[in-house]
């Protein structure tokens, strides 16, 4: 969609009226292209992976209008696409795994989708997890190499591709990342780096980078995770294979979690959702009743096959919204996060009994 | 009749056993029935040899030939595990179950491994193992998992009953050590899978990484640092046991139902931590392809992100808090 950029005329009675006019059209000619990129820097786009085959698959691609109310698909894989869907920033692209067979093997590739589904770009060729967007038409990935018999994803640096152009650009300095996201705050994208092999005490902790994708600088920081809050104040390091949950103050590393007036098993395992979206820093829970924990000794009961007829979306969930800073809950709020909708918007895609929303907090 | 020296061992041990104030609850073992008998039938004192159900308990190993260890401490052995009869030291036999001749709950299998004894070449462990006598697992895990490191690890046997350790991008017996708890999770979950293998064909339960041998950070892994981690692969349908799967993006060669069947077998059969046996606190998985849940009473499986191509065993530190 072209927007017009705002022209002012005048008239005058002077003799270079036509000089005037043709300057006045000469700039509007001009800045047409940025004034619009910058229209579009606010796009809201709102879509999701549908029509599952199996568990976290999916074969199409959904955008709704969510003013009224309407689905339409856009995009049919010819494989499968596995997991969720992402949308650019500036939400001009949207981003997915898909797997496509390749002489009867499993070929994993990454493809971005303009808004209307058409690709942009397709990205293979390469052993890659855990892409993230990084800025306007920028998005970067973890590359890495199989591990023998195909287990194991091995992570060796990071990649950044600009989706217009195909440039791709793989960062010098570091290797072995694992963790990646990007900080709109400060234009920066952040990594967790593994430590060396058998590295014990101080040593074995990871190391966290932060790149500055304006000036292409890679600097390491005193940080102690990379999942920074909207407005950088606060970081978390997720609950890892058991390890426990940590909150962190940006300005000078220190473990907040205790403030968290949570229960401590929920605390452990730390927000299932991050961050929400355009609210400074507030974390989201899972509103889940505490269980007793079982103990060494006591039978253990045999898990069993998942009905695959039970229902992917659970709109009676509810929902915790917690403040980093003062370690409250500031509100309860009803609806499934985890329906797969995504949204460049700083709002909050939920399902709920009513259909979709974009969920906004109450307490601001 | 008894010659000079296994009368002097038995009395060795008739003495250990009385001055040893025996454990509430501590099945039988043979020494101490040697022991017992022996200061029954000599000194005609039963006063001080430990509850009386223990003596039964005892002879009734004997004369069954059944397991009559201490499943419980592993690392209190309460005496030197050597039985006689008829005069003649019989030793294994008695002892423990055909996979751990002495009892002590370190297998028979990792006592003989190679890999765990001091000096070997190129890689030697921490350990002088005899098969016949009750030896001290000083394996301990330091810290947490995410955190920590492996003091005195055992190395795991590369196959064993029921099971097979695959390499991945790993050299031989680097990627395969842990505490002892956790060698006796894998080595006793194999043998229950063994059964498994036999009956309806299933391929062997493939273990990956543990932990390096003296732990610390092992990449890729974000945890796998203490020795109570290990890495099993899902099944495959075409009963591979060379070929790795991917569950999400391969799931027509994914068997759910034998995997299930892995899961319970090593979970509800060997890690219940009943009678110190291993406590299994975490099997990670992806949870959306995995096809499998939990009892929601006993939620131990979860979702961790990397878990595709196979599952994550998490045992519970046995001297941790």
């Amino acid at each position: 969609m072209a927007h017009s950029p705002p022209v002012h005329t005048q008239t005058t009675s002077c003799g270079d009226f036509g000089a005037v006019r043709f300057a006045i059209l000469l700039f509007g000619l001009l800045a047409a292209p940025l004034l619009n990129a910058a229209a579009q820097d606010t796009i809201p786009l709102l879509v999701r992976a549908e029509d599952h085959p199996g568990p976290r698959q999916s074969l199409g691609v959904v955008r709704r209008d969510a003013r009224l109310a309407v689905e339409k698909e856009i995009y049919r894989s010819s494989g499968i696409i596995s997991g969720d869907v992402s949308v650019s920033p500036d939400g001009r692209f949207i981003s997915l795994v898909e797997v496509v067979q390749q002489s009867g093997r499993p070929q994993t590739q990454l493809v971005v989708l303009d808004t209307s589904g058409r690709i942009a770009r397709t990205i293979t060729n390469r052993v890659f997890s855990k892409h993230v967007w990084s800025g306007p038409n920028r998005i970067a990935f973890i590359v890495g190499r199989p591990g023998e018999g195909g287990d194991a994803f091995r992570p060796e640096s990071v990649s950044i591709v600009d989706v217009v152009t195909g440039a791709e650009q793989r960062l010098e300095g570091i290797s072995r990342p694992y963790q990646l996201h990007w900080a709109s705050f400060d234009s920066s994208l952040y990594l967790n780096v593994f430590p060396p092999q058998g590295a014990r005490g101080r040593d074995a902790a990871p190391r966290v980078y932060r790149y500055d994708i304006q000036r292409g600088a890679l600097s390491v920081t005193s940080h102690r995770g990379v999942f920074f809050s909207p407005d950088g104040l606060y970081y978390f390091d997720p609950s890892v294979e058991g390890s426990a949950f940590r909150l962190y103050r940006a300005s000078d590393d220190q473990d907040v979690t205790a403030r968290l007036q949570l229960p401590a098993e929920r605390v452990r395992w730390g927000p299932e959702f991050g961050w929400m979206p355009g609210a400074g820093h507030v974390l989201l829970f899972v509103d889940r009743p505490a269980q007793p924990e079982r103990q060494p000794g006591q039978p253990r009961q045999p898990a069993r096959l998942m009905d695959r007829n039970a229902p992917r979306v659970n709109p009676d969930r509810w929902n915790l919204a917690v403040d980093a800073e003062t370690g409250a809950i500031i509100e309860r709020f009803e609806g499934d996060l985890g329906a797969g909708w995504k949204t460049n918007a700083p709002v909050l895609p939920i399902e709920r009994r009513g259909g979709t929303e974009l969920y906004r907090l109450k307490r601001r | 009749m008894l010659d000079s020296a296994d009368l002097k061992a038995i009395l060795e041990t008739a003495s250990a056993a009385v001055a040893a104030s025996p454990r509430p609850g501590s099945p039988c073992s043979a020494s101490r029935l040697a022991a017992v008998l022996l200061v029954v039938l000599l000194a005609g004192a039963t006063t001080s040899c430990g509850p009386v159900v223990d003596v039964v308990r005892d002879l009734y190993c004997v004369v069954t030939f059944s397991q009559c260890g201490d499943d419980s401490g592993e690392s209190q052995p309460h005496a030197e595990c050597i039985s006689y009869r008829n005069g003649q030291s019989v030793g294994t036999k008695l002892c423990g179950p055909l996979w751990d001749s002495d009892n002590d709950t370190i297998s028979t299998a990792t006592e003989m491994n190679p890999t765990n004894r001091i000096g070997n070449y190129p890689i030697a462990g921490f350990y002088v193992f005899d098969t016949l006598r009750w030896d001290i697992n000083q394996s301990r895990a330091q810290l947490g998992p995410s955190d920590g490191y492996l003091d005195f690890g055992m190395n795991l046997r590369d196959a064993g009953d029921g099971y097979a350790h695959y390499l991945g991008n790993d050299q031989v017996d680097t990627d395969d050590w842990g505490t002892g708890h956790l060698l006796r999770l894998i080595e006793g979950s194999g043998r229950s899978w063994a059964d498994s293998i036999s009956t309806r064909g299933y391929p062997h339960m493939m273990t990956g990484d543990m932990s390096l041998r003296t732990g610390g950070s092992f990449y890729p892994h974000a945890s796998h640092r203490n020795g109570l981690d290990v890495d099993v692969r899902y099944i495959r349908k075409d009963r591979s046991e060379t070929l790795g799967l991917n569950i999400c993006t391969d799931g027509a060669q994914y068997d759910t139902t034998a995997t299930l069947g892995l899961f319970n077998t090593i979970v509800v059969l060997n890690g219940d931590g009943r009678n110190g046996m291993p406590w299994v606190e975490y099997i990670f998985v992806d949870t959306a392809c995995v096809g499998i849940v939990a009892h929601p009473d006993d939620p131990y499986i979860r979702y961790e992100d990397g878990h595709q191509d196979h599952f994550h065993v998490r045992i519970r530190d046995p001297d941790g808090p």
